[in-house]
């Protein structure tokens, strides 16, 4: 009964959230960052219900609700990447002198529910 | 008169050419062979006597110093709580791992502003990172590649390569200084939580 009434609040919480679809992918060559690029968008299918992990994030930035993700990118990607990041790295070496390093990071894509308050957001990742 | 002059010199100049004595040819091993014994040394070494030259003792050996005979004995074998302590797994139930690596990044040419710069080189940093924690958790493919041409080692080629998933890894400092940024992150492997998932590939 008390889970029953908990999940019953939760979702209550969340109904009027909106559900995006977000994805990361950043390559790194020689230590410098040669491409990245974070993809979110308004979810068009029905996304799944099961919450895996929330969190609350404090508005210390004025921005748009349209422009949260360029102001709050770090700290969503740090959210996301804790549920799991893909790597691939390769390195070349010829003759004992290094000539190039490669990695490329992966954040398939996942669906995020965010709810706007005045001064506070909540993440949720749905699975 | 002049046709004589030329006819002089031309003869002056083939004199030279032909008296002059053959030069040796370029011997790569000059410097360490013995100088050949010319004609005057070696008939005074060989002269014609009725007494027998005197027998001279055979010079004594140069005894060179000897290298220290290493033991050839083998390694004792560990004993059998080491054997155990090294195949037990390293995650068990009550085990709390912490990986700790350091990545860096350096911020590109083409960036507008220093906020810029920095914010570019500590995802670079990141992404290293990453890569280091990939590294120790799911290890590295190393192929080498070496071409002997005539004896002697034309490219020698290694490549390495890193596939890794990372979950729950936390910045715990960041630096940045004369434009090179520094992620420190951390991962804590807590072994009540993976171990259920990890056991499968050891038995308790």
């Amino acid at each position: 009964m008390a889970q029953y009434a908990f999940t019953l609040l939760l979702g209550i919480n969340f109904l009027f959230a909106d559900v995006f679809i977000v994805s990361y992918q950043a390559q790194v060559k020689d230590s410098q960052i040669l491409h990245q690029s974070l993809l979110a968008s308004k979810a068009m299918t029905t996304p799944p219900k099961n919450i895996i992990k929330t969190q609350t994030l404090l508005l210390d930035k004025t921005c748009k609700k349209a422009q949260f993700f360029i102001c709050y990118e770090e700290k969503v990607l740090d959210f996301m990447f804790k549920e799991g990041v893909y790597i691939k790295a390769q390195d070349q070496t010829q003759n004992l002198v290094n000539q190039s390093s490669f990695i490329q990071l992966n954040l398939p894509p996942q669906y995020l529910q965010v709810e706007f308050n005045d001064t506070f957001v909540k993440m949720a990742l749905l699975k | 008169m002049k046709v004589m002059t030329k006819g002089l010199i031309s003869l002056s100049i083939l004199a030279a050419t032909v008296t002059a004595a053959p030069k040796p040819l370029m011997n790569p091993f000059a410097e360490t062979m013995a100088p050949a014994p010319t004609a005057s040394t070696q008939t005074q070494a060989a002269p014609v006597s009725a007494a027998p030259a005197p027998v001279q003792a055979a010079p004594a050996p140069v005894m060179m110093e000897e290298a220290p005979v290493e033991s050839y004995a083998p390694t004792p074998l560990p004993d059998a709580a080491t054997v155990k302590a090294y195949t037990q797994p390293k995650i068990t139930k009550q085990s709390v791992t912490r990986l700790v690596v350091k990545g860096q990044g350096v911020a590109p040419s083409f960036t507008q502003s220093p906020a810029q710069a920095f914010a570019l080189a500590k995802r670079a940093a990141m992404v290293d990172a990453y890569r280091l924690l990939g590294e120790k958790i799911q290890g590295v493919e190393v192929e080498g590649q070496d071409l002997i041409k005539n004896m002697m080692v034309k490219r020698s080629q290694v490549r390495t390569q890193v596939n890794a998933m990372i979950k729950e890894a936390s910045i715990v400092e960041t630096s940045f200084k004369d434009g090179l940024c520094e992620v420190e992150v951390e991962l804590i492997i807590t072994g009540s939580k993976w171990h259920s998932t990890l056991s499968h590939s050891f038995s308790e």
